[in-house]
């Protein structure tokens, strides 16, 4: 009989922690670098007692979905403008692609000289590492939209600001901005 | 003075970096009511021209004007209507006909009003709630041209809009056409390629010339409708159309 997929599965990671239970009594690193498989575990036990390791979630959660609302917010508007007008494609464009190769780890000596160990910090760097994706793929969406539909509620009378929340922002089930996916 | 007036339109596009006159000076009256038919060889400026008297695209020279007033830009007076549709693919058909009352900000229960007096119109009702995919060729054509006469605007711009559709329902949608035209009393401006098509609806047909685009010839049609394809009596309009416009196809 084949094992089962989960059977595969559970196998695999005993595989890893007896590897790295086995690691750790051969003690070639100091404990506190090279922890086992226990101590791991007794302190998992103890962020559950204390729900400190519930707090750490959801402060992660929270600078995510902060730093996130900002990325998705300022990448659609710069995405837009990029789209809709030739000038700040030109300029702010280049600019853009440019920083959107660097990654986001890059950023991190700049956050801690910028803002220090905060939380403006953190959220500095999440919103550093989605806004430049973000708008470039706002852009590409903006870009890739049929002229017709365009030039069809212009013809009805839409005005660039009508046109922006009825036409280039996604209409939900099939929206054409894959940037926030 | 008419409804809708062109004067002296001229518009070149670029080519391999040369300006390539596209329309060399339309001068046309569109009177109150008419429905004016345009045919020309294909790439002879008559889409152009479309364009520009929607305000779409600007005319290099001259002008358009609605009721006497010069008209730069594009305005709920006249309404095209696409070759393809251009129909909104995230938005049900009911939401699609709606589109420029919401814009115009009519209240809903007033859009709903008129829209459905439309759908019914156009035989759409048991589909308001299908999206456009669900919706074969001809239904989208009627939609499309639902969602202009929702703006009742002043002129109806008609870009080829059967061009795309088989030969059963565009017949049934040319004499539709004609009903509504008659229903309505618009004054519409249709371009196609289909000679045919245009002595079947047109009041009058424009022959444009081959690129740069002019007005070769108009031949009036005074023949009751509604006007019906295989009706033989329309056949001399055609010849008479085809002679002027077969030597600026072959060009």
């Amino acid at each position: 009989m084949k094992p089962s997929l989960l059977a595969k599965k559970i196998g695999f990671y005993a595989m890893i922690i007896i590897v790295w239970q086995g690691l750790d009594s051969a003690d070639i690193w100091p404990d506190n670098i090279f922890p086992s498989p226990v101590d791991v575990v007794e302190d998992l036990a103890y962020g559950v007692a204390d729900a400190s390791l519930f707090y750490g979630i959801g402060t992660s959660i929270l600078r995510l979905i902060i730093g996130l609302t900002i990325a998705i917010a300022g990448g659609l508007v710069l995405g837009i403008f990029m789209a809709r007008v030739e000038t700040v494609n030109q300029t702010i464009g280049s600019l853009v692609l440019g920083l959107q190769s660097i990654p986001s780890i890059a950023w991190v000596p700049l956050a801690i000289l910028w803002f220090g160990l905060t939380d403006t910090g953190i959220i500095f760097v999440v919103v550093i590492g989605a806004i430049f994706a973000v708008t470039i793929n706002t852009y590409t969406g903006v870009k890739n939209i049929n002229p017709s539909y365009i030039e069809a509620a212009r013809n009805m009378g839409a005005k660039e600001g009508q046109l922006i929340t009825s036409i280039l922002i996604p209409p939900p089930p099939i929206g054409h901005l894959p940037g926030e996916a | 003075m008419g409804k809708l007036e062109s004067r002296n339109i001229e518009k070149y596009f670029i080519h391999d970096g040369k300006p390539l006159k596209t329309l060399d000076g339309i001068d046309l009256n569109v009177e109150d009511g008419e429905f004016v038919c345009i045919v020309g060889p294909s790439g002879c400026g008559k889409t152009t021209f479309l364009r520009i008297a929607a305000g779409l695209e600007k005319p290099d020279e001259g002008q358009i004007l609605l009721d006497n007033q010069p008209l730069n830009n594009t305005g709920p007076d006249r309404i095209m209507v696409f070759q393809e549709g251009a129909l909104f693919p995230w938005l049900n058909v009911q939401d699609n006909v709606e589109y420029g009352l919401k814009i115009a900000g009519i209240p809903k229960e007033k859009r709903n009003q008129i829209s459905h007096r439309y759908l019914d119109m156009m035989q759409l009702t048991q589909f308001a709630t299908s999206y456009t995919y669900q919706l074969s060729t001809g239904m989208k054509q009627r939609v499309a041209i639902a969602r202009a006469l929702v703006m009742e605007p002043d002129v109806l711009l008609m870009d080829e809009p059967f061009a795309a559709l088989d030969a059963q329902t565009r017949d049934l949608l040319l004499v539709e056409m004609q009903l509504i035209w008659q229903k309505t009393k618009k004054t519409i401006v249709f371009v196609t390629h289909n000679v045919a098509e245009a002595v079947m609806l047109g009041t009058r047909v424009l022959v444009f010339t081959h690129r740069p685009g002019r007005i070769k010839k108009e031949f009036k049609i005074d023949y009751k409708r509604p006007r019906i394809s295989e009706d033989e009596n329309l056949l001399p309009y055609q010849q008479k159309i085809l002679a002027e416009l077969r030597p600026e196809v072959k060009k």
